[in-house]
């Protein structure tokens, strides 16, 4: 049975460039899927997915804005070493904030201002521990607001809306 | 589909686990607001989250979903987390468990997958020791 390597190696230069593009547009939609059922109070965090390569060799910009399109995901080299590298991205958001955006880690946040709303869709409103999670916003007295579901981004990673836009994304850059 | 069945799969063990501990631990699932706000006294939450509902199936009379079990238990601050572990232990028990049920004809069956953690924190307020692990589940509505 031919092991990885030489499968690779059988591989023309072409179709290591699909593959790659491949991952670049699972990427693509994943960074978007988050921007998209992440909060969004001043927009900041939504615009603030970036790509990074897990590997060496990669050209081009990474970072930009939702929508996010292939030009915000980084070119991956064909070199053979790189191309049996598993892991191909990294998605992070470069706020400070985001483990308390992930609904990772408890945090204090600001009350809702005067004058200063969210941009995005309120899911919830009302009280939040102190310190809480992000989304762990109760209804009735308080001025907390959520703008994402509580836990969005394990129920992204486990619910299975990330590995249907990974197979979205591959089938896509395959048939390009 | 039949959510309620679904979370009904994962909550009603997990209920009947820790309530068979000695002294029982109170778990509180999705919108109830009744978790002591005030008290330093050991606790569990349970959150079921939903996600991808019915991707295409071979049959029509199958109803699939998939989404995320967050359990999150909190014992005494300052006093180690040999407690807490305790009672990881009870819940991770409780969804291996679960993966054991048979799949028949009818009824909900439901499977989790690899648990991540326990993550450990202490920031919680009232000041309490908390660690959360989480899974993802699939479940089948068998009609």
């Amino acid at each position: 049975m031919a092991t990885r390597g030489q499968e690779l190696k059988k591989m023309s230069r072409a179709l290591l460039e699909q593959v790659n593009e491949a991952a670049r547009e699972a990427t693509v939609r994943v960074m978007n899927d988050l921007a998209e059922k992440g909060p969004e109070w001043s927009g900041d965090f939504k615009n603030s997915w970036m790509a990074i390569p897990a590997g060496k060799g990669a050209s081009g910009s990474t970072g930009g804005e939702y929508p996010y399109t292939l030009d915000d995901v980084p070119k991956l080299s064909t070199n053979l070493a790189e191309m049996r590298r598993v892991t191909k991205f990294r998605i992070e958001n470069r706020q400070p904030y985001a483990p308390y955006a992930l609904d990772l880690e408890e945090g204090v946040f600001r009350g809702d201002r005067k004058g200063n709303f969210p941009i995005g869709k309120v899911v919830a409103k009302g009280s939040r521990p102190t310190p809480g999670k992000r989304g762990n916003v109760k209804g009735g007295m308080g001025e907390a607001t959520s703008t994402a579901e509580k836990d969005w981004y394990r129920t992204y990673l486990k619910g299975g809306a990330m590995k249907k836009a990974i197979v979205e994304g591959v089938r896509a850059g395959l048939t390009k | 589909m039949n959510y309620q069945s679904i979370r009904a799969q994962v909550e009603n063990p997990l209920l009947t686990a820790f309530g068979a501990l000695s002294p029982a631990v109170p778990i509180f699932f999705d919108n109830i607001t009744a978790a002591p706000a005030n008290s330093t006294t050991e606790y569990v939450r349970l959150n079921v989250t939903f996600g991808i509902t019915n991707e295409p199936t071979l049959s029509s009379s199958v109803d699939n979903a998939q989404g995320a079990i967050i359990i999150r238990i909190f014992t005494e601050k300052g006093k180690g987390p040999a407690r807490n572990q305790v009672l990881v232990n009870t819940a991770v028990d409780v969804l291996e468990t679960l993966n054991n049920g048979t799949k028949g004809t009818t009824g909900t069956y439901l499977k989790v997958g690899a648990i991540d953690g326990p993550s450990f924190s202490s920031t919680e307020n009232p000041p309490m020791f908390m660690s959360t692990i989480d899974t993802s589940f699939v479940a089948t509505v068998l009609s």
